[in-house]
């Protein structure tokens, strides 16, 4: 197990057999990997799109998406790529690398993004991209439903209710120099947290980090919703095949967000497609956290004539969670498969990574997720479902 | 094309490689790694033959919290109906056995071998390696009826894999290159129908240790897998059936009509005794060199497996029409050949090196997942029978010059392409 020392907070650092040090606050972690062939780092920065006024709805995704244009060849040179994630909260970056090459990519990220500023070509380049892509995702009726369930959560004039990622026609508005404002003022070492993980010399990696980042001692401040979130109905009428059922339940900032994730997964289980109902086209089941707590969000596709039971199926299937406990032998199957999700989706070093770093934004602290998993009980299922507050509610269909 | 498929979960040499068989691999495989071979940005492998039991080859990854098994079962003869159905009567078993897990499985029915996989917790190691022993058998009490649905099941996904012109024309063009191995449609069981009964009798003989490897990555001890797979497969009632009766070469049923929109051309270059890594370059350098001259989407792969390798070039017609390489009259046969001769004629010291370096790129980012890495590992492993081959090819590729590359490319300019074309 590599040492912890570092002359700055270090989060948590495991190495060989997993082993790993008692996690101490901080905005940096480094999991060493020795047996990976490629080398992933994860920057969130506090930036994400609830912090934007509403002259800027948008910027702050095409501005990160404009410093991932500016460094993209130099880092095809280097054989590293990098991608972008939009969110509420953070915005996010994740470097994908070679070994031999991370520290000169990792390098000329930070530095592209706390340093320097994009060009006008780098900027006209992400615009455009991102205007295509977000042109596609403006006239969707998954967009609209979404959208609809924000507003009905947090409230139609919210900044949290506009879509995380941007409009288009938000983003083809803005130019080089609302980019550059953006970046300097929000894109800064202070509002970041960043982990690495493969095979690096811990030393070596936290030291990058220290000379990027600064002090890192400080968590970072989470943004909270304002108004905060209220238990609204939205129906949104439109000539669809099928209808959208959305449920955003509020959480508070003392809960148990591990065993909420442990509730998302239930819930998916048993309400998604399946044979035993093939009338359920599609669900989707996120946390969704703040400084103030969070949501449990859920969307549900479904034929229109069934929407209406499974609109009442959901919604007892979530307070049926927060009143009694699963028998052991079922909390046991349900984690059993959740401990296997969890790795699948961490898989990858970036998504790692990623993880690592939304932990020590939101916790302050990483845990791997066999240990976070062995540690939760039906209780803590139980109590997570009953933390939850009256849901908001939005309902896209036919008429 | 050796490309770089590392977005999705399972890693993919070169998707092109699957279409490509096998030749057969060699009955007396090293027991242990030799010695330098097991150094390399792949890292340490063992090479472990568990008495009475399978090859098997472990990348222990012990920071890994997951880990992946690939059973690859060689075949006797280039896959046919015995192993399609095979494939559909074993697949919901192994999928639900892992879900209950957490894990994932999945099978797949490629020209020589039929792989099964399964990635989950590396704390349900034992259990996924029980399933996989299990799961992969004809169950004693599998009905008629459950048979003719895994017929249907295997014919509705035989037919989708050719309803799009690209497969099709690998296909084609895969019979055209390499005959001998065309794909089976009669049976690998004989002409008479395929009853349960048949299907587990040619299954005891296809399956025998001496034609199944076992590739494991993750966090897992070498030790504790080759305990696994001890004796397994069972030897069969069917040994004195493992050869079947000789019959004449399989004639292909005609292709189901793919949605062709536009004129679609391949050629293919057998390429037997050219190096794979000097070849795979080669294809990377062509690519891009198609995609600069005008034919953006064309591609260019190596198709390689034990002795069976070509280089292959694929254009639509569409893309070719966009064309800015001053041939637009020439067809797009012409201009596929001109590639070649043309990159043979202006090597590129610079450029195979990026090339090369970015090969290289890609097969270590496909590995980073435990999945990946038994991906990369195995599907060296089929194509060559040798448990080192993925470290073996990579340390060929960083050594691939402009020469090697430019003596490549004329050899195959002195030899007839085969060429195949779908259009509407």
């Amino acid at each position: 197990m590599a040492s912890a020392a570092a002359g700055f907070g270090l989060a948590g650092v495991w190495g060989l057999a997993g082993a790993h040090a008692q996690p101490a606050p901080g905005r940096v972690a480094v999991l060493a990997e020795p047996g990976g062939t490629a080398v992933a780092l994860a920057v969130l920065l506090n930036a994400g799109s609830g912090w934007e006024a509403e002259d800027e709805a948008g910027l702050s995704h095409l501005a990160a998406r404009s410093v991932a244009e500016e460094v993209a060849a130099r880092l095809e040179a280097l054989d590293a790529t990098v991608s972008v994630h939009c969110g509420g909260t953070a915005i996010g970056f994740t470097l994908l690398a070679p070994p031999e090459t991370w520290r000169p990519a990792a390098t000329l990220l930070l530095d592209a993004l706390f340093l320097s500023s994009p060009g006008d070509g780098a900027v006209a380049r992400a615009r455009a991209a991102l205007e295509a892509t977000l042109r596609m995702d403006d006239a969707s009726p998954a967009a609209h439903a979404r959208t609809a369930l924000r507003e009905a959560h947090y409230g139609a004039h919210s900044r949290w209710a506009r879509p995380p990622c941007g409009r288009a026609e938000d983003v083809a508005s803005y130019g080089a120099g609302d980019v550059r404002r953006m970046l300097r003022t929000r894109f800064v070492p202070s509002r970041a947290v960043a982990a690495v993980v493969g095979p690096v010399v811990p030393r070596e990696a936290l030291d990058l980090l220290g000379r990027e980042l600064g002090d890192v001692s400080l968590p970072v401040l989470l943004p909270r919703p304002q108004p905060p979130p209220a238990s609204r109905r939205v129906w949104l009428t439109q000539p669809t095949v099928t209808t959208w059922l959305g449920w955003a339940y509020p959480f508070p900032p003392d809960a148990d967000p591990e065993a909420v994730e442990l509730l998302a997964f239930r819930i998916e289980q048993a309400a998604g497609p399946s044979p035993a109902h093939p009338e359920v086209y599609d669900i989707a089941v996120a946390v969704e956290r703040h400084g103030a707590g969070g949501a449990l969000l859920i969307s549900l596709v479904a034929a229109p004539e069934h929407a209406p039971r499974w609109a009442a199926r959901i919604e007892d299937l979530v307070r049926r969670a927060g009143v009694a406990r699963l028998p052991e032998n079922a909390f046991r199957d349900l984690t059993r498969r959740y401990l296997g999700w969890r790795l699948l989706e961490l898989a990858t070093p970036e998504a790692r990574a990623l993880d690592a770093a939304r932990q020590l934004f939101f916790d302050h602290s990483h845990r791997p997720p066999d240990e976070a998993v062995r540690d939760l009980t039906p209780e803590r299922l139980r109590l997570a479902a009953a933390s939850l507050g009256s849901p908001a509610h939005a309902v896209l269909g036919p008429e | 094309m050796v490309r770089n498929r590392y977005g999705a979960g399972r890693a993919v040499l070169a998707a092109a490689w699957c279409a490509a068989l096998a030749a057969a691999a060699p009955e007396a495989r090293p027991q242990t790694a030799a010695p330098g071979d097991t150094a390399g940005p792949l890292g340490p492998v063992a090479v472990i033959r568990p008495a009475g039991g399978p090859l098997v080859v472990v990348r222990e990854q012990p920071e890994s919290r997951l880990v992946a098994i690939r059973v690859a079962v060689e075949l006797r003869e280039p896959a046919g109906e015995a192993a399609r159905i095979l494939a559909e009567v074993v697949r919901p078993r192994l999928e639900s056995g892992a879900a209950e897990l957490g894990a994932r499985a999945a099978v797949e029915v490629a020209p020589s071998h039929l792989v099964f996989r399964v990635v989950g917790p590396a704390g349900e190691f034992e259990r996924l390696a029980a399933l996989l022993r299990r799961g992969l058998v004809v169950p004693a009490g599998t009905t008629a009826t459950a048979l003719d649905a895994a017929r249907i099941q295997a014919q509705a996904r035989a037919a989708a894999e050719l309803d799009t012109p690209g497969p099709l024309l690998r296909s084609l063009l895969r019979d055209a290159l390499f005959p001998a191995l065309a794909g089976s449609q009669g049976g690998e069981t004989g002409p008479a129908p395929l009853t349960a009964e048949r299907l587990a009798q040619w299954w005891a003989a296809t399956a025998r240790p001496s034609r199944v490897a076992v590739t494991v990555a993750g966090g897992v001890e070498a030790a504790l897998v080759a305990a696994e797979f001890e004796d397994w497969p069972a030897a069969g009632a069917a040994r004195d059936r493992e050869r079947g009766p000789q019959r004449p070469a399989p004639q292909r049923a005609s292709p189901p009509a793919p949605q062709v929109v536009y004129r679609a051309a391949g050629l293919g270059y057998r390429a037997h005794r050219l190096d794979p890594a000097v070849l795979a370059v080669a294809a990377a350098l062509l690519e891009r060199r198609l995609a600069r001259s005008g034919i953006p989407g064309a591609t260019a792969e190596l198709w390689w497996n034990g002795e069976n390798r070509a280089l292959v070039l694929l254009a639509s017609e569409r893309a070719a029409a966009a064309g800015r390489d001053g041939q637009a009259g020439a067809s797009l046969r012409e201009r596929l050949e001109a590639a070649i001769a043309d990159m043979a004629d202006r090597p590129a010291a610079a450029e195979v090196l990026r090339v090369r370096r970015r090969l290289v790129r890609d097969i270590l980012f496909a590995a980073r997942t435990a999945e990946g890495m038994a991906e990369v590992l195995g599907q060296m492993l089929d194509r060559t029978g040798e448990p080192m081959a993925a470290h073996r090819f990579l340390a060929a590729l960083q050594r691939v010059d402009a020469r090697a590359v430019v003596t490549a490319l004329r050899a195959l300019g002195r030899t007839q392409p085969q060429a195949v074309e779908v259009a509407p």
